[in-house]
């Protein structure tokens, strides 16, 4: 009788142990998916900024903007150019302004995960005309 | 046959879930300390980035301005004294003229994006040199802890 009790009192205890480790399971997971995903964002920040900044450099410098680009391998979707990376998107968008003196070329490259800009850099470049003294 | 019996006494398990749930918790929150200073600096890094792109835009907006008056003051200068009193007269806001040069600068934070231009005489085809273009930070504030 006693040896019953004092099983039964182990089960029951085990039975609650189980119960609060899958509770505090529960919830460690989900802290710990949070601390992954922060990670992958902070990543795919790095990344875009990096790859982001070399592309800006390179419109900056470049006569030939475009070319520029499909040597990076975007692929133009209307106004927009893009580049999937792993984990994060690249968009070029271009905007030029002409003025009597010159061309104001701007470029936007955006770094985006899913729904998020991670980053954008503008890059503009005036070039002047040559207008005759 | 000598067989061992191996005894749960009662608690044990309850002890045994308090040491693994608080070293999993201590896991976790290492974990998350690290992903999360990570994220910060990430993002604060990008922050920077993207603000020093914006000021080097903003610079190259401010020569197509200062550009659009050189033309005009080109129209019907003589020599460079008077193109330059033209050009002196008519200086975008924020810039300044000193001798040939014209500078002008774009504030972030403490640092300042400094920038100098030479204005070339009007015989050439060239209008402008730039001359710096530079990011100078000023020095850390007071409450700065290395």
């Amino acid at each position: 009788m006693k040896e019953g009790g004092r099983a039964n009192a182990l089960l029951v205890e085990l039975l609650l142990v189980i119960f609060f480790f899958m509770i505090s399971a529960a919830i460690l997971v989900q802290v710990f998916a949070d601390a992954k995903l922060k990670s992958r964002t902070a990543a795919a920040t790095n990344s875009a900024m990096l790859e982001g900044q070399n592309i800006a450099e390179d419109l900056y410098g470049s006569d030939d903007p475009e070319a520029v680009l499909a040597e990076y391998g975007f692929t133009r979707e209307g106004d927009v150019w893009v580049l999937e990376k792993k984990g994060y998107a690249l968009r070029v968008t271009s905007k030029s302004e002409e003025t009597d003196s010159g061309t104001l070329r701007n470029y936007e490259v955006s770094g985006i995960e899913g729904e998020k800009t991670l980053i954008t850099l503008p890059s503009t470049r005036f070039i002047p005309k040559e207008v005759s003294p | 046959m000598n067989k061992r019996k191996i005894a749960l006494g009662p608690g044990a398990a309850s002890l045994i879930l308090i040491i693994v749930v608080l070293a999993l918790c201590m896991m976790c929150m290492l974990n998350q300390i690290s992903a999360r200073s990570d994220y910060n600096l990430c993002s604060r890094s990008a922050e920077m980035v993207q603000r020093v792109y914006e000021l080097n835009a903003q610079s190259e907006q401010k020569l197509a301005e200062l550009d659009a008056v050189l033309v005009e003051a080109r129209k019907d200068a003589g020599n460079m004294d008077a193109y330059l009193k033209k050009v002196s007269a008519s200086l975008p806001k924020g810039m300044t003229m000193e001798e040939d040069k014209v500078q002008w600068t774009e504030p972030l934070d403490n640092r300042n994006l400094e920038c100098i231009v030479q204005l070339l005489p009007p015989e050439e085809k060239q209008r402008t040199k730039w001359i710096s273009h530079k990011l100078v930070v000023d020095e850390p504030e007071e409450d700065w802890e290395w």
